[in-house]
Parts: structure tokens; C-alpha cells; sequence
């Protein structure tokens, strides 16, 4: 076995190189290229029917192969598979240095997990509370979107229900209602809209004087809580 | 058999001998993968078998 040394919480994860936990052929060599993090797939990049198959795969890759200074994290299967348990025991078992949440949406999602972690780290003899989580909240964040882009979405879900009082008094109670429906409009057809929809709505806004202040403080809130969650976690 | 050929047959051997498997019809095709995948291939395969590869594999236990 490789000894490997205890995962640290706070370091440069500027590179992480995902790979299919199935193939040692790719993994075994993975450092080299520098990366800060190998991210092992047992999620997307391995089919539904092989699951299993990968699970082994992935407890030798991490048993025999010397990562050196490489972070190796897991992604493990969503919370609504039947996989992600066995996810985890494999994972802890094999000695990975953290675990990724896939599709993760809520606080209880990562409390799930840190659950099944520990009594993982208990069957196996585990330092209790040495498998880092890697939790990625917001979905999204999660579909590969960028901070900003991120916040745009989440901003225009906040407008949409109406209610934000600085809307109402600059440009009263009837045209705020009319814009929020036609944030809810624009949701409805996607709920992830693209940057040219947001860009006419931006525009729109701005020509009847209206700000979402409101709304802007809760993005604010939103980020804040993201953050926080990421570190306490 | 050359060389890897032997090596692989012995990884084999001892992978099936390690899970307790005593009489078993096994058939490999390898073109000279690593040893811990042909271990992982072989303790996949033997799990299947039982229809027990799904869930509370005994990871550091027989599988190791």
C-alpha cells in the first residue's frame, strides 16, 4: 500500500484532471503532467452497467499507484442512485483524499455523505474526518458555469417571484409586476437563459429606471453562504 | 507462454486463490494490462458470479 500522506483542507487546486476511475492505464501516470488535482470519474464517465467493475478498478489504482504530492479526489454517484454508498465505503477503504459530491443541491446532501463517510472511516480503520468533502452547492456551479454566470441565473430566479420593494418605488407596484412576469416568462422558456436574453432584459431595466436592489442583496446573501458553506465544510 | 503470459496466469492464480474459488472454468484475454487491474478484472468477475458485486464488497479484506 501507499502510504499516502494526510489530505489537507486548504491548498492550490488550480488544475483538476478528471479521468474514468475504470482506467488505470490513464491513471497510473497521471501526475506527471502537474495537474494539482486527479479527479477519478466513477459518475459520468463510467457506464450505468459497470459501476461495480469500476469500483475495483479504482480500489487498486488507489492502493498501488504512488500519486506523489497529486491531490486524488473522488466523484462519486449522485445521491439518488443506488450506487453512491458503495461509492463511499470503496473510496474511504482505498484511501482517496477527498470525495466529490456529484449533483449535490443541498446543506443535508453534504451531511448525508459526511454521514456515511464516518461510519465508512469507522469499518476501515480511517482516521475519523481525514476524506475531505467536496461539495459543489449551487447547481449552477455544478453545470460548469463560471461565478458571475452563476449569479446572473441566480439573480434572475430571485426577481422572478416579484416582491423586491426597491422595484416597486422606483418604477411602482404595476410596472415592477410586469417585469417579474416577464423574468418568469423568460424562466419558463429556459431556466437557464443565454447571455443575449439576459443582455435585452439587462436593457429593459435600465430604460425604465429599475434596479432589483432587493434581489441584489439576497445574490449577495446567496454568495455568502456559498462561501461559508465551502469552508466550514 | 512467454514472459507475460506467465505473469498474468500466476496473477490469476493467486487473485482466484485469495477469493476461495476452487473449481471455476476462466477464461482471460489480456494483451499485458497492469497487475492491479487484472486483479480488479478477475475479483469483479468472481463477484458477479456470486451476484454479489453491487454492494459491501470486503475492500482490504479478500479484495486487497
Amino acid at each position: 500500500m501507499i502510504p499516502r500522506p494526510k489530505p489537507e483542507r486548504f491548498r492550490l487546486r488550480r488544475t483538476m484532471m478528471f479521468m474514468n476511475a475504470q482506467k488505470p492505464s490513464l491513471i497510473k501516470h497521471a501526475y506527471i503532467y502537474g495537474c494539482d488535482s486527479i479527479m477519478l470519474d466513477l459518475e459520468d464517465a463510467v457506464a450505468e452497467n459497470q459501476k461495480d467493475a469500476a469500483r475495483f478498478s479504482l480500489y487498486h489504482a488507489l492502493k498501488t499507484i504512488d500519486y506523489g504530492e497529486t491531490e486524488v479526489i473522488v466523484r462519486i454517484n449522485g445521491l439518488d442512485t443506488p450506487h453512491w454508498q458503495e461509492d463511499i465505503r470503496v473510496c474511504v477503504a482505498g484511501g482517496a483524499d477527498g470525495i466529490r459530491i456529484a449533483k449535490c443541491e443541498s446543506a443535508q446532501d453534504v451531511l448525508t455523505v459526511e454521514k456515511a463517510v464516518e461510519a465508512a472511516e469507522e469499518e476501515f480503520g480511517v482516521e475519523k474526518g481525514r476524506t475531505l468533502l467536496m461539495p459543489v452547492l449551487e447547481s449552477c456551479l455544478a453545470e460548469g458555469m463560471g461565478r458571475s454566470e452563476a449569479g446572473v441565473t441566480a439573480l434572475l430566479h430571485l426577481i422572478a417571484p416579484g416582491g423586491d420593494t426597491n422595484m416597486i418605488k422606483r418604477g411602482g407596484a404595476a410596472l415592477a409586476g410586469e417585469m417579474c412576469s416577464l423574468v418568469r416568462e423568460e424562466l419558463r422558456k429556459n431556466s437557464r437563459p443565454a447571455r443575449e436574453r439576459v443582455l435585452r432584459l439587462d436593457e429593459l431595466f435600465i430604460r425604465h429606471g429599475l434596479s432589483p436592489g432587493g434581489c441584489a442583496d439576497l445574490l449577495a446573501v446567496s454568495y455568502f453562504i456559498h462561501d461559508w458553506k465551502a469552508n466550514e465544510l | 507462454m512467454n514472459q507475460y503470459g506467465r505473469q498474468i496466469k500466476a496473477t490469476v492464480l493467486e487473485t482466484l486463490e485469495r477469493l476461495g474459488v476452487a473449481n471455476a472454468r476462466v477464461t482471460v484475454v489480456d494483451k499485458g494490462a497492469l497487475d492491479c487491474t487484472i486483479k480488479a478484472r478477475v475479483e469483479c468477475a468472481v463477484f458477479r458470479s456470486c451476484d454479489a458485486s453491487a454492494a459491501n464488497i470486503p475492500w482490504g479484506g479478500v479484495v486487497r
